[in-house]
C-alpha cells in the first residue's frame, strides 16, 4: 500500500518534472537519447504511468492473496504474474532496469518459496509471512526509488546499473521458472498427502471443482488454438503445393538452367512434405490430438457435474441431520425443565404434607400421589428427549464421518480425473510437439540437403552444357562474344586485384539469368567477389525476362530482336550497346560504380533504374541537363564515365543507361531521314525498331489490343526524346507496352520516306490490288480446304512478285522491313491472346510501311482508299513472311557492291513486270490518276490520257531516281561511267524498240541539248494533230512505258542529272510568282487535270502550244542525256490546259469516277448524300477541285497568300516534287516556265492542306449534294 | 425527314464500331477488328419525330489521324468515346474535341461524351465523375454505355440527335453552322 501511494505521488512527478529529466544523463549518449527522446513524448509517459500502475496492483494482488486464503497455489500464480508484470515493464523501460530491483524480486521469490504452507494456520500465518510482506515491501521500494531515480534524470550515474535487457530477462527467465519448479516441488505430494492438505480445508471440494471447471476452460482455449491454426496451416499447404506445382511444370520447361534439378527438388519436397503436413494435420485434427483431448474435456465436465451433484446432496443430508440434532437438543433442554418443574411441584407437596399432618390427609395423600406421577412422566420424558438426543449426535456423527469420507472420495476422484486430464492433455501435447518437430526436422535436412547441393554448383555449368547443346555456329559466336566482353570488361573496370580479375573473367561468359542465380546463391558462398555480385543482382533481376527471350529465340533460325544481341560482335568501341542485355553483362566487372559509395549522398530510391548505372560525382561547370534540357548550374551532376549531365531531380527521370564512355549528342531521330539513323547500324537496322520490338517481345505479345490501343501522349513524348537523347543507351523497361508501340508506330509514321520507298508504291499497291482481286476470287470459289492449305498458283505468283519487289529495296531497308515484319509475325502467332491478327496489324502497319508520296498527303478521303491496299500488302507480308523473307539480311554495305547488285535488281524488278502485268495495270491507270493529286500522278494522267506514254515507268523512274539520289547522299558513289555506259545501252535499246515514236525522239535525241525541250514542246504540237499522236501513242503505250523506266532510271543515276534538278527548283519557284495569272490557270489545270479522261487531255495541245510560244525564256542547261528525247511529250503536256475546258469537265467526271470506292463501306449508295468525298472519285473530286477554285479565282498574289504555311510545307512537299517532277521534266524540254506548274502543285498543296482547314469549304459542299 | 450526320471519334480499340454497330444491328461484333472507316444509315424516331442517321464510324488508330480533319469538317454532331477501362482513351479524347472545336471554328458543336464497356466495371480505370467533370467543362451530355450489353446505347444516338436539334435552331444563320444545316 505504501508502495502504491509513493509511486502514485511518483507519478505526478514524472509529469511534473519535465524540465529536470531534460538534462538526464549526459554522461551516457545512449541512455539520454532515448530518455531525451523519450521524456519529453508525453505518449511514452502515459504508457510508463500504466506499465508502473499495474505493476502496483499485481503487489497488491499479492498481499490480498496472502492475507485472505493462504494458498500456496493462488500465492504462486500471482507472484508469477507479478513477475512477468515486472519484466515487462523492465523490458520496455530499460531506464527502470537495474540489479537491485533485481535482487528485490529475487529476495521476494526465495521469501515465497521459503514459506512452508502446510504449518499455514490462522495463528502462525502473520508470521510465516512476515518476511514476505518486508520482501514485497522491498521490492516495491526499489522500484519506487529507481524510478524517482530515472525520472530525477540520475540514472545513469547511480551505482544501479543497467542491465542488458537480454541478460536481464534471462535472469528473471530462471527466476519465474524457479518459482514454478518449487511450487511444483511442493505439490509433487502423494496423492494422499494431497487429498490430506485438501481435506484440512473446509471449501476443499469446492476449490477442486473449480479447479477442474477452470481446466476445462483452458483447455477449451488450447484446443481452440490448435485447431485454428491446424487450418491455417492445412490452408497455406494446399497453397503451397498449387504454387510448387505450378512452378514445377513451369520450370521444366526451360532447359539448361542452373540448379534447375535443385529446384526441382526442392519444389519436389516442398509438395512432398506439404502432403506429409496435411497428413500431420489431419491427424492432430483426429486422434493425435483435438479428438481426444476434447473428450477428456467433456468427461471432465461431466464427472465435475456429477460429483458437484453428489456434494451438494451430501451436504443437504448433513445439514439435515445437523438440524435434527439441534432440535433434539431443544427437546431433551425443554424436558429437562419440565421434568424440574414436576420435581419441584413434588417437593412443594410433600413439605405441605408434612406440615399439615393431620386435617386432611387423604386429600394430601391424593395429591402427593399426583405429584409424584407427574414427576416420574417428566423424569420418563427426560429420559426420552436424552435418548433422542444422543441418536441425534450418533447421527451427526455418522453423518459427519460420511461427509468427510464423501468428500475425501471425491477428492480422491476429482484428483484422479485432474491426473487423467492431465495426462491426456500432455500426450496430446506431446504429439503436437513431436508432429511438427519431426515435420521441421525433415524439412530443415531437406534445407540442408538443398543448400549444400546449391553449394556445390559450378556457375556457368549450366550455361556452357547449354552452349555444347546448341550448334557449333553458335558456341562459336558466343565464344567471341566471350572474348571480346572480356577484354572489354577489363579495359572498363581496371581491375587490379587477382581476385576480383577472376571475377571478372569468370563473369561475362555467362548469360544475365545464370549471373543472377549465382547472386542469389551467393548468399551461402562466401567471399568478397560475391558479396559484389551480389549488388548487381539487384539491377538485373528486372532483365531476367529478356535473358530468358534471349535464350528462347536462339531455338529460331530466323531473325528475331533477341538474337540480334548474340548474332552481332559487339563492338565496344563505338559505344553501342544495344539492350539491357548488353548492359547486364558489362556492369559486373565495375561493380562500385552502382554501389551507394559512389553515389555518395544521392539516395538510391530517388534514382531511376537507368541513373543507378551511372556513376555520378558532382558537377563542375554549368551545362545543360540531359533530361530535362534546362541549364543546370547548381544540383547538378555528371556521371564520370559517359559524362551525362543531369540534374539531381531529374535522376529520378534519367532513363538513359550509362554506356562507360562519352554519350553521344542527340540525334535526330523522329522526322528523319531512315537511314542517317540506319547507317549506325553494322545491319542497317534503325537501333529504335530493335529496342522496340525486342522489349514487346519480351513482355507484351499477350497483351490485348498491342499495337492498336494508343499510349500516353506524354510518356511517349518522354520516350521519343529519350531516343533521340540516349539511343541505344535508353531503358525503355520503364514505360508501358503501349507506349513503345506507339513510339515505334510513330517513328514509321514520321519517316520521311517509308521502308517501302515511295518509287515502289505503285507497285505495291498493284499488288495489293491483285491479292484482292485473287482473294476475292479464291471466295468466290470456295473450292475446300486444300486451296487454304497450300498458296494457291496465284498466291505463290504474288509471293514471288512481291519478293521481287522487295528485293528492290536498299539492304538496309529492307532488313529493317524484314525485321519489323519478322516481329509484327511473332505479335500474330499470339493473335489468340491480344487479338491482333495480320490483319489488324496489316491496317496499323499499312500507312507506316506504304505510302504514296507525301505530296498526295493533304489528306483526301482518297486515300482511304489507298488504305486498304496498304493494309492489304502488310497483312500480306506478315501472313507470309515467311515465304517472303526467307534469306537472312542482306548485307548492309551499301557502298560499291550494292550498286552492282542493286542495279540489276532494278532491271529484274522492272522488267519482268511489265510482262506479268500490263493487262492489270491498264484499267487501274486512270484510277489511280484520279486518287493522287500529286505531281507523279499528273503525270501519269498525262501520259496515260493524252499520249498513253510509259506513265508507271516513268513513275517508277522517278521513284528509282529518288531513291538513287538518297544513296547517293548516303555515300554511294555510282561508278559514273559505268553507270552512264549502262544507261547509253539502255538508250539504245529504247531507240530501237518503240517503233512509231521512237525515230522521231531518236532525230531530236541526237541533237538536243537541255533546253531543246522547248523546241521539241513546239514541234510536237504542232506537227502532231492531236487525234493522231493520241493514236500514235496508243499502242506504243506498254512498250514505252518500260522502255521509259529503265531509261529514265539509268539517266536518273547519274548525279549530273541530280544536280541539276536540284539546283533549278530553287529558282523556278520565283519565276512562278511572276507569271501569274498562267500559273494559277495552270494549276488548276493540274488539279483538274487528274480527272480528266482521254479526250479531254488530248484538247489541251493547242493551248499548250500557244502557252510555249508566249513563253520565251529558257534556262540552258547542259543537257547531258539523250535519253530525255524519250518522255519530251510528257512535261509538255503538264502544263498547258485551258482552264474554261477544265471548268466545264468538272461536272462531267464525277460520274464516271463513282464506281471505285472505298471499299470498306457498307452502304456505298449513302456516300453521295452525306459523305460525297468518300467515293473516292467524288473525293477526288473534292479535295482537288476546291482548291483549284479559288486559286483560279483569286488573284496570282493572293494564291501564294498563307506563305508560311507554303514554307513551312515546303521540306516535305516540294523537296519530293522537286525529285520527281524535275528529273523527268527538266531534262525533257521543259523551260523555265514550264516548270512552275510542275512545281506549284508542289508548293500549293500544303497551302491547301491549310485551305481545307481553316477555309470554309461549305460553299463546296452543296455542289456535290 | 432530317438527316443527321454523326461522326464516332475515339482513341484506338474503344469500341466505336461496337458502338454504332449495337445501334445499327443490334448485335455486338466479336471480332477486334481496326476499322478504317465505315459508314451507316439508320431511321430512327426521336421525340416522335422521324430522322435519319447517318453514323460514320472512324479510325481510331493515330495512323489514320490525318483523316479526322475532314470527319470533322463533315460531321454535324459527334459521339466522342472512351473506354472506362483505358485512362489513356480518356486523355486522347481531349484534343479530339478541340480539334473539333478547331476545325468548326465553333464552340457549340453539338458532342457527346461516351464511356464505353461499362459492363467491364471490375476493370474501371476512369471513375464516372472524371467523365462527367469534362462533360461538365465541355458542356455537353454524359453518358456511360456498353456495347456489349447494349446499355444505353439508343439513348446515346438518340441524345445525339436532340443535341443536335438543339444547336441548329438557335443558331441557324452562324455562317459556321451552314453548312452543318440541312435546308
Amino acid at each position: 500500500m505504501i508502495a502504491h501511494k509513493q509511486k502514485k505521488s511518483k507519478k505526478k512527478r514524472v509529469l511534473a518534472s519535465g524540465q529536470v529529466s531534460a538534462d538526464v544523463t549526459t554522461s551516457e549518449m545512449g541512455l539520454k537519447s532515448i530518455s531525451s527522446n523519450s521524456i519529453f513524448d508525453p505518449d511514452y509517459i502515459k504508457e510508463l504511468v500504466n506499465d508502473i500502475r499495474k505493476f502496483s496492483h499485481m503487489l497488491l494482488y499479492l498481499k490480498e492473496a496472502i492475507l485472505s486464503d493462504c494458498f500456496k497455489e493462488v500465492i504462486h500464480i500471482r507472484l508469477d504474474e507479478l513477475l512477468r508484470v515486472l519484466k515487462s515493464v523492465m523490458n520496455k523501460h530499460q531506464n527502470l532496469n537495474s540489479v537491485d530491483l533485481q535482487n528485490a524480486a529475487e529476495m521476494l521469490i526465495a521469501k515465497v518459496k521459503a514459506v512452508n504452507f502446510t504449518e499455514v494456520n490462522e495463528e502462525n500465518k502473520n508470521d510465516l509471512f512476515r518476511e514476505v510482506f518486508s520482501s514485497i515491501e522491498t521490492l516495491a521500494f526499489t522500484f519506487g526509488n529507481i524510478l524517482t531515480s530515472f525520472l530525477m534524470g540520475d540514472v545513469g550515474n547511480d551505482s544501479l546499473l543497467r542491465l542488458p535487457v537480454s541478460r536481464d530477462s534471462k535472469s528473471f527467465e530462471n527466476i519465474s521458472v524457479g518459482s514454478v519448479d518449487s511450487s511444483s516441488e511442493k505439490g509433487n505430494f502423494s496423492p494422499i498427502e494431497l487429498d490430506n492438505v485438501l481435506l484440512k480445508n473446509t471449501d476443499s471440494v469446492e476449490l477442486a471443482l473449480s479447479y477442474a471447471k477452470t481446466w476445462s476452460k483452458y483447455t477449451k482455449n488450447i484446443v481452440s488454438w490448435v485447431e485454428k491454426k491446424l487450418n491455417l496451416e492445412l490452408e497455406s499447404t494446399r497453397n503451397i503445393i498449387k504454387l510448387a506445382e505450378a512452378t514445377r511444370t513451369n520450370i521444366g520447361l526451360q532447359e539448361f538452367m542452373p540448379l534447375q534439378s535443385l529446384f526441382t527438388n526442392a519444389l519436389l519436397s516442398d509438395i512432398e512434405s506439404s502432403h506429409l503436413l496435411q497428413q500431420t494435420i489431419a491427424a492432430l485434427q483426429a486422434n493425435k490430438f483435438v479428438q481426444p483431448l476434447l473428450g477428456r474435456k467433456n468427461e471432465m465436465e461431466k464427472q465435475r457435474k456429477e460429483i458437484k451433484e453428489l456434494w451438494k446432496q451430501e451436504q443437504n443430508k448433513m445439514l439435515e441431520t445437523e438440524t435434527a440434532l439441534k432440535k433434539a437438543k431443544l427437546l431433551c433442554t425443554q424436558r429437562q425443565d419440565e421434568y424440574e418443574k414436576a420435581k419441584s411441584s413434588m417437593f412443594r407437596a410433600e413439605e405441605e404434607h408434612l406440615c399439615s399432618s393431620g386435617g386432611s390427609v387423604k386429600n394430601i395423600n391424593k395429591q402427593l400421589e399426583k405429584k409424584r406421577k407427574l414427576e416420574e412422566e417428566a423424569l420418563q420424558k427426560v429420559e426420552e428427549a436424552n435418548e433422542l438426543y444422543k441418536v441425534c449426535v450418533t447421527n451427526v456423527e455418522e453423518r459427519r464421518n460420511d461427509l468427510e469420507n464423501t468428500k475425501r472420495e471425491i477428492l480422491a476422484q476429482l484428483r484422479k480425473l485432474v491426473f487423467q486430464c492431465d495426462l491426456t492433455l500432455k500426450a496430446v501435447t506431446v504429439n503436437l510437439f513431436q508432429m511438427q518437430h519431426l515435420q521441421a526436422a525433415s524439412l530443415a535436412n531437406n534445407l540442408q540437403s538443398l543448400c549444400d547441393s546449391a553449394k556445390l554448383y559450378d556457375p556457368g555449368q549450366e550455361y556452357s552444357e547449354f552452349v555444347k547443346a546448341t550448334n557449333s555456329t553458335e558456341e562459336e559466336k558466343v565464344d567471341g562474344n566471350v572474348n571480346k566482353q572480356l577484354t572489354n570488361s577489363c579495359q572498363t573496370s581496371g581491375y587490379g586485384p587477382a581476385d576480383s580479375l577472376e571475377d571478372v573473367v569468370r563473369l561475362p561468359d555467362r548469360s544475365n539469368k545464370i549471373e543472377e542465380d549465382r547472386c542469389s546463391n551467393s548468399a551461402d558462398i562466401t567471399g568478397p567477389s560475391f558479396i559484389r555480385s551480389w549488388t548487381f543482382g539487384m539491377f538485373s533481376d528486372s532483365e531476367s525476362t529478356g535473358g530468358s527471350s534471349e535464350s528462347r529465340s536462339l531455338d529460331s533460325e530466323s531473325i528475331s530482336p533477341g538474337d540480334f544481341h548474340r548474332k552481332l560482335p559487339r563492338t565496344p568501341s563505338s559505344g553501342t550497346m544495344s539492350s539491357a542485355d548488353d548492359l547486364d553483362e558489362r556492369e559486373p566487372p565495375s561493380p562500385s560504380e552502382a554501389g551507394p559509395s559512389s553515389l555518395g549522398t544521392f539516395k538510391k530510391t530517388l534514382m531511376s533504374k537507368a541513373a543507378l548505372t551511372h556513376k555520378f560525382r558532382k558537377l563542375r561547370s554549368p551545362t545543360k541537363c540531359r533530361d530535362c534540357e534546362s541549364i543546370v548550374v547548381f544540383q547538378g551532376v555528371e556521371c564520370e564515365e559517359c559524362l551525362l549531365v543531369c540534374h539531381r531531380k531529374c535522376l529520378e527521370n534519367l532513363v538513359i543507361i550509362c554506356g562507360h564512355q562519352k554519350l553521344l549528342g542527340k540525334i535526330n531521330l523522329f522526322g528523319v531521314e531512315f537511314i542517317q539513323v540506319a547507317k549506325r547500324e553494322p545491319d542497317g537496322i534503325p537501333f529504335i525498331l530493335k529496342i522496340c520490338a525486342s522489349e514487346i517481345e519480351n513482355r507484351a505479345l499477350c497483351l490485348q489490343g498491342i499495337y492498336r490501343v494508343s499510349g500516353n501522349k506524354i510518356k511517349t513524348e518522354k520516350l521519343c526524346q529519350a531516343l533521340e537523347n540516349g539511343m541505344h543507351l535508353v531503358d525503355i523497361s520503364e514505360f508501358s507496352s503501349h507506349d513503345i508501340c506507339e513510339v515505334l508506330k510513330a517513328y514509321l509514321r514520321q519517316l520521311p520516306e517509308p521502308f517501302i520507298l515511295f518509287r515502289l508504291y505503285k507497285e505495291c499497291i498493284d499488288l495489293a490490288k491483285e491479292l484482292q482481286h485473287v482473294n476475292e476470287e479464291q471466295e468466290t470459289k470456295k473450292n475446300g480446304p486444300e486451296d487454304k492449305k497450300w498458296p494457291s498458283i496465284e498466291i505463290n505468283r504474288i509471293l514471288l512478285k512481291s519478293k521481287d519487289l522487295l528485293r528492290q529495296l536498299p539492304a538496309s531497308n529492307f532488313n529493317s522491313l524484314h525485321y519489323l515484319i519478322v516481329h509484327l509475325k511473332r505479335v500474330v502467332d499470339h493473335a489468340e491472346e491480344n487479338k491482333m491478327n495480320s490483319k489488324n496489324l496489316g491496317l496499323i502497319f499499312g500507312p507506316c510501311l506504304i505510302r504514296p508520296r507525301p505530296t498526295a498527303a493533304p489528306v483526301t478521303i482518297s486515300s482511304l482508299a489507298e488504305y486498304s491496299h496498304q493494309a492489304r500488302l502488310v497483312e500480306f507480308l506478315i501472313t507470309y513472311s515467311q515465304k517472303i523473307f526467307d534469306g537472312s539480311l542482306q548485307p548492309q554495305d551499301v557502298g560499291v557492291s550494292s550498286t552492282g547488285v542493286v542495279a540489276p535488281q532494278v532491271d529484274q524488278g522492272c522488267l519482268p513486270k511489265p510482262v506479268l502485268s500490263p493487262e492489270e495495270r491498264d484499267p487501274e491507270h486512270p484510277m489511280k490518276s484520279l486518287f493522287f493529286s500529286s505531281k507523279e500522278d499528273i503525270h501519269t494522267a498525262d501520259s496515260e490520257s493524252k499520249v498513253l506514254e510509259p506513265a508507271t515507268s516513268f513513275e517508277e523512274s522517278e521513284h528509282r531516281q529518288n531513291a538513287l539520289e538518297k544513296c547517293i547522299g548516303n555515300k554511294v558513289r555510282l561508278p559514273l561511267d559505268q553507270e552512264l555506259e549502262t544507261a547509253s545501252q539502255k538508250m539504245d535499246d529504247v531507240c530501237k524498240s518503240p517503233k512509231p515514236l521512237t525515230p522521231k525522239f531518236d532525230g531530236e535525241a541526237s541533237t538536243v541539248e537541255r533546253h531543246t525541250r522547248r523546241t521539241k514542246v513546239m514541234v510536237r504540237p504542232v506537227s502532231l494533230p492531236v487525234d493522231r499522236l493520241l493514236l500514235a501513242s496508243l499502242p506504243n503505250e506498254r512498250n514505252g512505258r518500260h522502255m521509259g523506266s529503265v531509261n529514265s532510271d539509268r539517266f536518273c543515276k547519274s548525279p549530273a542529272v541530280e544536280g541539276v534538278n536540284r539546283k533549278d527548283t530553287p529558282t523556278t519557284v520565283c519565276p512562278k510568282l511572276d507569271g501569274g495569272d498562267l500559273q494559277t490557270l495552270q494549276r488548276t489545270w493540274d488539279k483538274q487535270y487528274e480527272q480528266n479522261d482521254l479526250t479531254a487531255n488530248t484538247s489541251r495541245i493547242i493551248p499548250s502550244a500557244l502557252q510555249e510560244k508566249g513563253v520565251t525564256t529558257t534556262v540552258r542547261t547542259s543537257g547531258d542525256h539523250l535519253v530525255s528525247a524519250i518522255e519530251p511529250n510528257k512535261p509538255y503536256t503538264d502544263p498547258v490546259r485551258p482552264p474554261r475546258e477544265v471548268l466545264e469537265r468538272r461536272s462531267s467526271d464525277s460520274t464516271p469516277l463513282a464506281p471505285v470506292r472505298a471499299p470498306r463501306t457498307l452502304q456505298p449508295q449513302h456516300w453521295t448524300t452525306f459523305y460525297k468525298p468518300r467515293t473516292p472519285g467524288s473525293s477526288v473530286k473534292g479535295n482537288v477541285e476546291r482548291p483549284a477554285k479559288p486559286s483560279a479565282a483569286v488573284p496570282p498574289g493572293t494564291t501564294h497568300a498563307p506563305p508560311g504555311h507554303v514554307v513551312k510545307s515546303l521540306p516535305d512537299s516540294e523537296s519530293p516534287a522537286a525529285c520527281l517532277g524535275q528529273p523527268v521534266g527538266k531534262p525533257n524540254n521543259n523551260s523555265e516556265e514550264r516548270d512552275p506548274p510542275d512545281v506549284n502543285p508542289a508548293c500549293q498543296r500544303p497551302r491547301l492542306k491549310r485551305m481545307q482547314q481553316f477555309e470554309d469549304l461549305e460553299d463546296e459542299i452543296p455542289q456535290f449534294v | 425527314m432530317r438527316e443527321y450526320k454523326v461522326v464516332v471519334l475515339g482513341s484506338g480499340g474503344v469500341g466505336k464500331s461496337a458502338l454504332t454497330v449495337q445501334f445499327v444491328t443490334g448485335t455486338f461484333i466479336e471480332k477486334y477488328d481496326p476499322t478504317i472507316e465505315d459508314f451507316y444509315r439508320k431511321e430512327i424516331e426521336v421525340d416522335s419525330s422521324p430522322s435519319v442517321l447517318e453514323i460514320l464510324d472512324t479510325a481510331g488508330t493515330e495512323q489514320f489521324a490525318s483523316m479526322r480533319d475532314l470527319y470533322i469538317k463533315n460531321g454535324q454532331g459527334f459521339i466522342l468515346v472512351y473506354s472506362l477501362v483505358n485512362q489513356q482513351s480518356f486523355q486522347d479524347i481531349k484534343p479530339m474535341r478541340d480539334q473539333i472545336i478547331r476545325v468548326k471554328r465553333y464552340e457549340k458543336v453539338p458532342v457527346i461524351l461516351v464511356g464505353n464497356k461499362v459492363d467491364l466495371e471490375g476493370e474501371r480505370e476512369v471513375p464516372s465523375s472524371e467523365g462527367r467533370a469534362l462533360a461538365e467543362e465541355w458542356g455537353c451530355p454524359f453518358m456511360e454505355t456498353s456495347a456489349k450489353s447494349k446499355t444505353m446505347v439508343d439513348e446515346l444516338f438518340a441524345e445525339i440527335v436532340r443535341q443536335m436539334n438543339y444547336a441548329a435552331q438557335p443558331d441557324k444563320d452562324d455562317p459556321c453552322c451552314s453548312a452543318c444545316n440541312i435546308q
